[in-house]
């Protein structure tokens, strides 16, 4: 008897994602817009030199942490409740969070495109003052690669981490720091944001750009199996 | 749970019941469809196989048949073959008791008689 | 379509040190309404959240048409369990529950879903936060008959419901049936509004089977013996007691066991009333008394 259906594991990636779809453009635009309005803020008051969306991608990442984290915890129980295996919806959700990824990671490079031509317009150099896979905000492929294995490690991590505290209750705390390993893996593999930092500091060599972004697919996809394995024979309260 | 049965007898009797009575008055005659198991369980608020049950019942006896694809219906003969089922039960089941109560509460079977003949005479 | 059967054999169901269910064995034949009664903890949760596979058995086995539910989507798309009030995203609309519904379930109906908000008045367009326990309970309900399952169960699940709400699901659970025949299971305690609907009645208690029988063989099996002690006393004597009450010289005794018509006449004949007694008070007094209970039906099967 097969454990899943191809045609239900589309239909759970499409629900999530169609239901999803007020929360994240309504947070994206909270964030761009929050943005601009810093950006405006400094340029009037102290004057910009550097890139403000530079910045941008803090925000986000957590908030897909706490997206991550209520897969298991308000959507299984209902899709479950539905009808749908476990399996099928952790190849489901594994298909909606790689679309989210890439979606959000898309947001940033137009985020980047837009300051550009603001800047571009005012006069003003788009300089990046964070280390990342990309030197100049134009390289769309790289930020897109870039954004997409954080977004999507971050992700992954939230889903683990909720679904270790919905099967273990709290004793699940202690699972919270492995659990965070491909959030915090991927940033250190692929040297950006604050890891260049950590690494000088600790002494350690990063990685070259591919061997990076193949580690911290790697890790990746080892999180979501993690998930996969941890959810597939999950009991659910009925209380 | 319906306020037309009671716990008395199984239900599915008294639905079989209930259509003899029909039968009995006239209200259902020779012929006549009656109302399928569906309807009987939504109007009462009972399971369909309950229905079915008493109907079966009827079939047993002769009194109800079924047609295929219709429905069922009421028996030539049905009224007449209740009609002398009840005649045999009336001594049993009416009078006997009647008169235990009688006896019981001190009536006389001459007090009963005169009364039976003064209903007789006014009908 | 025809509804699989559901057999159990040996169920047993542990939490750490409780028993939840321990060794039931029993066959539902599809199609049919079944009451599923016990007291509070008897167990009746934890079997249905087994057939809906929410959760692995400790020992024994549970199968729908011979295939074990748990993640396993041939038995899980056929089964809906209906909770009260269930899992419902507080955020979402009304109308985008049903839509939801409507793509995990592939016997939809739509137009039963939409007929059935009308007629319990659950907005379309509120969210599910802002409804009240009761809306959200039709709501759930409203899911479970839509859905169509060839297995369907109501675990208490109208109980929020106010008494006009409740009727409105009786006529429309058994207008479903009658149109769309397959296997219902209710639990409850309110047993004496729906105890009509049913076909069989399995009662559970103590996480054991205590009976599974057909609902008017049940009923036919209890009666209320009243009259004066001395003769209720030597009535009774032999026959199976599950309670009695007294007022002065007269005594009630309720006994469970067949009555056949020569003891019957015996008992009239020696003054004493034989009442019939309704499938709730079957229930109290079977439930009562674990020592009464196992001696009534001869220990759980």
């Amino acid at each position: 008897m097969p454990a899943l259906r191809a045609d239900r594991v589309r239909a759970v990636a499409g629900v999530l994602v169609s239901g999803h779809r007020c929360v994240l453009g309504g947070v994206w635009l909270l964030f761009a817009a929050i943005f601009a309005l810093v950006g405006a803020t400094i340029a009037a008051t102290d004057g910009i030199t550097t890139s403000v969306w530079d910045f941008a991608s803090y925000g986000p990442k957590y908030f897909l942490l706490s997206l991550g984290v209520m897969l298991s915890t308000a959507h299984l129980p209902a899709y479950v409740a539905n009808g749908v295996t476990r399996r099928e919806f952790a190849l489901g959700g594994g298909l909606f969070i790689a679309a989210v990824a890439l979606v959000s990671a898309a947001v940033m490079a137009a985020g980047y495109l837009v300051e550009g031509l603001i800047y571009g317009a005012a006069g003003l150099p788009q300089e990046l003052t964070t280390p990342h896979l990309y030197t100049s905000a134009d390289q769309i492929g790289l930020v897109l690669v870039e954004f997409a294995l954080v977004f999507l490690a971050h992700l992954v991590s939230g889903w683990l981490i909720g679904t270790a505290f919905a099967r273990l209750g709290w004793s699940a705390i202690a699972l919270v720091v492995p659990a965070a390993l491909p959030a915090l893996a991927t940033d250190l593999a692929i040297n950006s944001g604050w890891t260049p930092a950590a690494a000088a500091a600790l002494g350690w060599t990063v990685p070259r750009l591919p061997a990076g972004v193949a580690l911290g697919l790697a890790v990746v996809l080892a999180g979501w199996v993690a998930t996969y394995l941890v959810t597939r024979d999950m009991p659910l309260k009925t209380t | 749970m319906s306020a037309a049965f009671d716990d008395s007898t199984p239900i599915y009797l008294q639905i079989a019941e209930q259509i003899e009575d029909q039968i009995l008055r006239g209200d259902l005659r020779e012929g006549d469809q009656v109302m399928s198991t569906n309807q009987y369980a939504a109007f009462y608020r009972i399971n369909p196989a309950t229905v079915a049950k008493g109907f079966h019942q009827l079939v047993a006896d002769g009194i109800l048949y079924k047609k295929r694809g219709i429905g069922m219906f009421v028996s030539e003969g049905a009224a007449e073959t209740l009609r002398a089922r009840r005649r045999e039960r009336f001594f049993s089941d009416v009078v006997d008791p009647m008169l235990e109560e009688a006896r019981m509460i001190g009536v006389s079977p001459d007090e009963i008689i005169a009364r039976i003949r003064g209903a007789g005479a006014r009908r | 379509m025809t509804s699989p059967d559901v057999v159990a054999r040996g169920l047993t169901l542990r939490y750490g040190r409780t028993t939840a269910l321990d060794d039931v064995t029993f066959t539902l034949a599809g199609g049919r309404i079944y009451g599923l009664l016990g007291r509070n903890g008897a167990g009746k949760t934890s079997l249905l959240s087994l057939l809906a596979g929410f959760r692995r058995p400790s020992g024994g086995r549970l199968t729908v048409a011979g295939a074990e539910p748990f993640e396993d989507p041939q038995v899980t798309e056929q089964v809906a369990l209906v909770r009260d009030p269930g899992p419902l995203y507080d955020m979402w609309r009304v109308s985008e529950v049903l839509d939801f519904a409507a793509r995990m379930r592939p016997r939809w109906d739509a137009a039963c879903a939409e007929r059935l908000v009308e007629r319990f008045e659950v907005p379309l367009r509120r969210r599910v936060m802002t409804l009240s326990h009761g809306k959200k309970s039709a709501l759930s309900i409203t899911v479970g008959l839509a859905a169509r399952a060839p297995i369907t169960a109501f675990d208490e699940a109208y109980l929020g419901l106010d008494a006009p709400s409740r009727y409105a699901f009786y006529d429309e659970l058994l207008a479903d049936y009658a149109t769309h025949p397959r296997t219902i299971i209710i639990s409850t305690h309110l047993i004496e509004e729906v105890a009509s609907l049913f076909e069989e009645v399995l009662i559970l208690h103590r996480g054991r089977l205590l009976l599974h029988e057909d609902s008017d063989t049940l009923r036919s099996r209890g009666a209320a013996v009243t009259g004066p002690a001395a003769a209720v006393d030597r009535f009774v004597d032999g026959l199976t007691a599950l309670g009695e009450r007294r007022l002065g010289p007269t005594k009630s005794v309720t006994v469970y066991g067949e009555l056949d018509g020569e003891r019957t006449r015996r008992a009239r004949a020696a003054g004493l009333d034989i009442d019939p007694v309704p499938l709730q008070d079957l229930f109290v007094h079977l439930t009562e008394d674990d020592a009464r209970a196992a001696a009534a039906t001869g220990g759980a099967s």
